[in-house]
């Protein structure tokens, strides 16, 4: 090879031996690719594989299923799960309940918290730095802990055993997030925008909902798929709130105490067709905002 | 409807307007704080005040026309009273086991007298564990040995899963770091676990890990991989019940762990590296020496995520191990829901907050330390 940098260097008497180099070089080279992408697999294996055996698993047969050992394709697949869990009444209300919260759950919480994300990431006030701390502190804030306290108040403000009680206890944790996280974009925005508004005669609230908030459009939206796919996960309060009155149960708590149709003991046909028709959604969902997603999260970690 | 007045008293009043221009910006800070405010204050505050009150008394949940008492610290005594004793050889735990505190006896907490004077409830120890060292038995009792050996479960729960998800975590954002094609995909699957209900993989791995051939893991480490003989009871055998959760717990945040991290470790800029690769730092060193240092702050963090909702888990204990072994929070959800017991559920509340709270000062306290 007429590599005028090497030649400059390397003695004649390398000359020979250059070639076995090169070719160790290479081999440890393509080794290394090799080990690199048995690894990128096992990773990728190691996500994924309770997922898909979740989906194999449910197109499988009752006694397939409970065959041991086990099989890895299903025998005869069939859609009967799937048909048995979307007729289900106590599954599809649960759906239904999930949609309800989470959905308010996420309203809320963005005009709520735009609004407090404005004033804290835009306007200048006494109290600032303080109120900023306490909506930090919130983000961590141990929901269990509060958990007799919030049954008792549920109760007083005759939430319990509605879909309310849930709307209003998942505030507690997607309002302080919504809020933290928008603060954050906020910031961001040049203060240009704000000053030629307010030279054009704007007002504040003006400017707020005309220019601000159509420009954090795209962080409303990263935010807003967080609390929601946090409030559409939550099981904590939605078991506690709901214990006597199934239905108005959210998804997870029905998925939780299962009871099937087809099968005798432990339905877990079902309770896997069920996961996937809940999963689904949120999984194509995540991907849609793959790049989001992760920006928002470490929005609200690293620059916490 | 204003500007037109606004403008003609801009002229004659500037000095005026300006101040009440600060002024009226605050005032207009505090009115759209206010919903945010009034929504934390209902669902936060008067909730953790109501807990901590209620946690002095013992009261029951939703039971009309009783008459509740104040016990004053009896609920937290009850709790957390705990003795190590030994056990000389040839006695019997019964034999040892000290007398319990005396607290009174009230409408709503019917403790037995035992030898306790008149009016007044004994509080028996019962055994939380036992251990041998240097041929003494050491025996640790405790007045509410359940509690204690929640508190137990919920420890090692998060030591070992936060360490093994920093590790796993920081192993798998240094592989997916490298440039390759399929990057961004790979950040996609990295995204599944986490965006799964947790009640769901929870659900998922009770499938998997069934006792017999029917469960997967059992099927891959005995008849694939040949790693273990026979088929294990996961969540039956006491001695797997929590490695079992510990391994769920880990396979759904490791990936949230990796991408948290991932972000850290593109905040590194790559001519650091090409600097150190001049000056001859093997691979090991660059690791040590560069990327562990420079990727701190954000480890720090990730662990403060991770520890503070470990320390609260309650849907892989709930769905994956029910009252068998009972964490902190399935204790207290225990206490309150089937129990009714709303004065004594709240106590177990302030302390899990105070226990909270302490680790997050601490891990705050540090993480000032090491930025500064």
């Amino acid at each position: 090879m007429a590599n005028p940098s090497s030649g400059l260097y390397a003695p004649a008497a390398t000359q020979k031996t250059q070639p076995t180099t090169m070719n160790r070089l290479l081999s440890t080279r393509t080794l290394g690719r090799v080990v690199f992408w048995v690894l990128i697999v096992l990773v990728a294996v190691y996500m994924l594989f309770p997922f898909i055996w979740a989906i194999t698993s449910s197109l499988k047969t009752e006694t397939e299923r409970i065959q041991t050992p086990t099989t890895y394709i299903p025998q005869n697949p069939t859609l009967q799960n799937y048909g048995a869990v979307l007729q289900n009444p106590k599954f599809l209300h649960g759906l239904l309940n999930s949609a309800i919260v989470s959905i308010s759950v996420v309203l809320l919480a963005l005009v709520f918290g735009a609004f407090a994300a404005y004033t804290l990431g835009r306007l200048h006030f006494t109290g600032k730095r303080f109120i900023l701390y306490i909506i930090l502190a919130m983000t961590l804030f141990p929901q269990i802990s509060i958990l007799s306290g919030l049954f008792a108040v549920v109760k007083e403000l005759n939430m319990y055993g509605n879909l309310t009680s849930m709307i209003f206890s998942y505030m507690i944790f997607t309002l302080p997030f919504t809020a933290w996280v928008l603060t954050s974009f906020f910031r961001t925005l040049p203060a240009e925008l704000e000053q030629a508004a307010l030279v054009d005669g704007a007002t504040p609230i003006q400017t707020f909902y005309m220019i601000l908030l159509p420009l954090t459009a795209p962080a409303l939206v990263t935010t807003g798929l967080l609390a929601f796919i946090s409030a559409w996960n939550e099981y904590l309060f939605a078991l506690t709130f709901t214990l006597t009155t199934p239905d108005v149960q959210t998804v997870t708590v029905a998925i939780s105490n299962f009871t099937g149709v087809i099968a005798r003991q432990e339905p877990f046909g079902e309770i896997l067709a069920a996961s996937v028709v809940v999963t689904v959604p949120l999984i194509i969902l995540v991907l849609i905002f793959q790049r989001r997603i992760v920006e928002g999260l470490t929005a609200g970690a690293v620059k916490g | 409807m204003s500007s037109a007045a606004a403008s003609n008293s801009l002229r004659a009043a500037r000095p005026k307007r300006e101040q009440t221009l600060a002024q009226r910006s605050t005032r207009l800070a505090y009115i759209l704080l206010l919903p945010t405010f009034i929504v934390l204050l209902l669902v936060a505050f008067y909730p953790l005040v109501r807990t901590f009150s209620a946690s002095f008394t013992d009261e029951i949940f939703a039971k009309p026309g009783q008459t509740i008492s104040n016990v004053g610290v009896d609920n937290y005594r009850k709790l957390l009273t705990l003795q190590l004793i030994t056990l000389p050889e040839g006695k019997t735990l019964a034999e040892v086991v000290p007398k319990g505190p005396c607290i009174p006896q009230t409408p709503n907490n019917q403790v037995s007298r035992g030898s306790c004077p008149e009016g007044q409830g004994e509080l028996f120890f019962r055994k939380v564990s036992d251990f041998t060292i240097l041929g003494t038995t050491y025996l640790l009792v405790a007045t509410d040995r359940d509690f204690i050996i929640s508190i137990g479960n919920t420890l090692v729960f998060t030591v070992a899963s936060v360490t093994l998800e920093v590790l796993l975590g920081l192993a798998v954002a240094m592989v997916v770091n490298q440039k390759f094609r399929g990057r961004g995909a790979m950040r996609a699957i990295m995204l599944v676990p986490w965006a799964i209900p947790t009640v769901v993989s929870a659900k998922l791995w009770q499938f998997m890990l069934k006792d017999n051939g029917a469960g997967l893991i059992n099927d891959l480490l005995s008849n694939k991989l040949h790693i273990i003989a026979d088929y294990q009871p996961w969540l039956a055998q006491s001695s797997l019940q929590l490695p079992s959760i510990i391994a769920v717990d880990v396979w759904k945040t490791v990936p949230f762990m990796a991408l948290l991290l991932l972000a850290g470790l593109q905040t590194i800029p790559a001519d650091i590296y090409e600097a150190a690769d001049v000056d001859g730092a093997s691979k090991m060193q660059q690791f040590t020496r560069l990327t562990l240092p420079l990727l701190r702050p954000t480890i720090l963090i990730a662990l403060i995520f991770r520890t503070l909702d470990a320390l609260r888990a309650f849907d892989v204990f709930s769905v994956l191990l029910g009252r068998q072994v009972l964490s902190m929070a399935t204790f207290n959800y225990e206490k309150l829901t089937q129990s009714n017991l709303y004065g004594y559920a709240s106590a177990v509340g302030v302390i899990i907050f105070v226990l909270l709270f302490a680790f997050t000062i601490f891990y705050m306290t540090t993480f000032r330390v090491e930025t500064d």
